[in-house]
């Protein structure tokens, strides 16, 4: 077993598990700190992520509708990303998402992008299940990590 | 890019992370409503809009990849996700 360590940060009132990775695939070149979801079924980049690589929003409004944080967005596929994290021993770990989705707020207005700038990408339970890794989150001890086969 | 490079990237954004999660009543002071761009543990740009940002950054001939993107919630916001 190795481990992918997570940061436990300080998010709205409460103190979460997030995960550096990088997608270094056309037109995502990106590095971004998701939060470890083990209450979304889906690993979605966030629409500040998305919009951060450019990404035509305002062109992929499509998919299925969902609901998170009190707004609604399409849950937009993009097929197939590899993701790279670094290993607690220092070294790289590519993972295949099959189907990495974007969520795209289904109102684009000013106001709604504002109102939802401040969520995060979340690996979900998709990608744990797929890959077999477990979540370890210790908020009082200020330690979390993902535990891989 | 080089599998160095990637590994320093990404060593260098879970700093940053750490940075950000520690740093958070003061950020939330300066760039409520805002997002902002970090590196080396510091804010380098912000903005009203993440297309301003990239624009800011592209200005700067800043390589927007290398950052992590930030927005904080604004306060008395509470989320459940």
């Amino acid at each position: 077993m190795t481990h992918i360590p997570c940061t436990v940060r300080r998010f709205a009132d409460g103190y979460l598990p997030f995960v550096t990775f990088s997608i270094l695939q056309p037109p995502l070149y990106v590095t971004i700190d998701a939060l470890v979801d083990t209450g979304s079924p889906f690993t979605v980049l966030s629409p500040k992520d998305a919009l951060s690589t450019r990404l035509p929003l305002s062109r992929m409004r499509s998919g299925p509708t969902i609901g998170l944080a009190g707004c609604t967005f399409f849950r937009h596929s993009i097929g197939t990303v590899a993701l790279y994290f670094r290993k607690e021993d220092g070294r790289l770990l590519s993972v295949e998402v099959p189907s990495m989705n974007v969520l795209v707020p289904t109102k684009m207005d000013s106001k709604t992008l504002e109102q939802v700038e401040a969520i995060p990408s979340l690996v979900g339970t998709d990608l744990l299940k797929d890959k077999g890794w477990s979540l370890y989150f210790n908020p009082g001890a200020n330690r979390a990590y993902l535990e891989i086969p | 890019m080089k599998e160095t490079q990637l590994l320093e990237r990404l060593e260098r954004a879970q700093k940053d992370s750490q940075w950000v999660s520690e740093s958070y009543d003061e950020l939330q002071e300066k760039y409520e409503g805002k997002v902002f761009a970090v590196k080396d543990q510091g804010v380098v740009e912000a903005a009203e809009t993440v297309d301003d940002l990239m624009s800011k950054l592209q200005a700067r001939g800043e390589d927007p990849s290398l950052f992590l993107i930030e927005a904080i919630p604004p306060k008395g916001i509470s989320f459940i996700l």
